[in-house]
């Protein structure tokens, strides 16, 4: 079990923010209508930069997209350095999204985000193809006077080790945007982020499924009209997340 | 800027895939030519927003043009955000303009051709085909006579893929040693944008000579020197 050590405290209002992706590090403002969001999230950040994918591409299904980009970013500390002094003045609570790439990068983001006072979270997502143990392990060993959020996609959300995230010292658990494949006549098998309203029907019934689980669901996908968001925060979700509807204005 | 129109016409162009719209009001809008616009109409249905560049007929009429949901409809409402980036900045003082076509989207460079005309300039037309009649005063090539207009330009303009003009700039480097061109070329990249510019997703991100130029952020059009062609050619980022 991880040792807790004395951290703040996650407030967490009902409320609507960005998925981590779905805005960039210097979005337009405002970029919601009538309601301000409760929190704005990065996008995903590794520990270096990740070039776009050289395949990069979006591509349309049935009430969906899926877009592959490789996991484009600056780097950790790139976007640290480029953004924090605007942070500081956003009257929004900034939460960076670390995209984890193995244990000791892990450390060294963790350290490098603390001395950043302008942030107030840190979202966690880990690599779709550790193991079941390589993500209990890690979730065990991270420490963090931050606020940590633990973001799995949708489509692992059946996954045991998920579990384990409010003991090991998560005190909040996202379900984001699932991954899926595509088949793409240049590239044989495209795989990304999907995102869309025909997510909607899968990640209530996963919300409603993990209810019980002890820690505050924020619903991350399927969320493009603002009735869906009154129902997923009426079924139980302590937060949302928008993705591509913000793309098109939001919903608000 | 953000604005709201209504549909009033929607065809098609020759162009395969394209749709042209033109808007009720449309004339309140900024247009010039090599900027992008981003049109949102029925999110539930279109589920991403659809980018738009400035296009004129032969009557010298501004359009829209893109890859438009077949979900749209005349007499629909549409919301348009832009213009994102510069467009083309054809200079004052040019007096010979080559305007570069490398594929069927002549339409995206009437506007340019509409102005250097006006501007007194002499200007050739120089792509495999054009779907549209120019006025008389442009003379036309084909790519391969490059030798007639490349050096005689004082201002190119070139628009298509980025496959299409990454390919185009090595031949015309390995033809020309093109370094010795520095300035007054300015090219037209019709990237995938999907984002409106707010995710950074880098799905039209362009190599630059350090880092990347998005799209969605800069706008589709560039000076050559911004952009790495050795490594643009690379890329394979079609719509899908």
């Amino acid at each position: 079990m991880a040792m807790l050590t004395a951290k703040q405290e996650l407030m967490l209002e009902k409320g609507w923010m960005n998925s981590a992706g779905a805005l960039g590090f210097n979005p337009p403002l405002p970029y919601w209508q009538y309601q301000p969001p409760i929190a704005y999230v990065t996008p995903p950040l590794t520990e270096k930069a990740r070039p776009p994918a050289v395949n990069r591409k979006v591509m349309r299904f049935a009430g969906g997209v899926l877009l592959h980009n490789g996991g484009f970013n600056p780097g950790l500390r790139t976007a640290l350095k480029e953004n924090t002094e605007r942070w500081a003045r956003s009257k929004i609570p900034v939460w960076v999204h670390l995209l984890l790439e193995d244990p000791h990068s892990a450390e060294r983001m963790l350290a490098q985000v603390e001395t950043c006072s302008a942030v107030t979270v840190v979202e966690i997502s880990l690599p779709q193809e550790w193991s079941a143990e390589q993500s209990a392990q890690i979730l065990r060993s991270l420490r963090s006077d931050l606020p940590l959020v633990l973001r799995v996609p949708l489509n692992q959300m059946s996954e045991e080790w998920i579990k384990q995230a409010g003991a090991a010292g998560f005190c909040a658990l996202t379900i984001g945007a699932p991954l899926g494949s595509l088949p793409d006549p240049h590239w044989g098998v495209l795989t990304g982020w999907l995102y869309g309203p025909a997510l909607f029907p899968l990640a209530l019934q996963t919300l409603l499924r993990w209810g019980d689980c002890g820690l505050p669901l924020i619903l991350g996908c399927g969320l493009f009209r603002e009735q869906d968001v009154i129902t997923a925060l009426q079924q139980g979700a302590a937060a949302v997340q928008l993705d591509a509807i913000l793309w098109q204005g939001g919903i608000f | 800027m953000k604005s709201h129109f209504l549909i009033e016409q929607i065809f098609h162009s020759a162009v395969e895939g394209e749709v042209m719209i033109r808007l009720s009001s449309g004339e309140q809008l900024p247009l010039s030519a090599g900027q992008l616009w981003i049109g949102f109409h029925d999110p539930m249905a279109d589920l991403l927003p659809t980018a738009l560049y400035p296009a004129m007929d032969e009557r010298g009429e501004w359009y829209l043009a893109g890859a438009i949901p077949s979900g749209w409809q005349a007499g629909g409402r549409l919301s348009i955000h832009g213009p994102i980036g510069r467009g083309f900045t054809l200079p004052r003082s040019s007096r010979r303009v080559a305007c570069v076509s490398l594929d069927e989207g002549v339409h995206y460079l009437m506007p340019l051709m509409q102005q250097a005309v006006r501007q007194g300039a002499e200007i050739v037309f120089c792509g495999e085909h054009s779907p549209l009649r120019l006025p008389a005063l442009i003379e036309v090539f084909s790519l391969n006579q490059r030798e007639e207009w490349w050096q005689w330009a004082d201002f190119i303009a070139v628009q298509g893929s980025l496959p299409a003009v990454a390919a185009f700039f090595k031949e015309i480097d390995e033809k020309f040693s093109f370094p010795s061109k520095k300035d007054g070329v300015e090219v037209m990249v019709r990237q995938p944008v999907y984002c409106a510019g707010m995710a950074e997703c880098g799905v039209c991100a362009l190599p630059a000579r350090k880092g990347w130029l998005l799209a969605c952020r800069k706008g589709v059009v560039f000076d050559y020197s911004q952009i790495n062609w050795s490594v643009a050619g690379l890329v394979e980022n079609q719509p899908g």
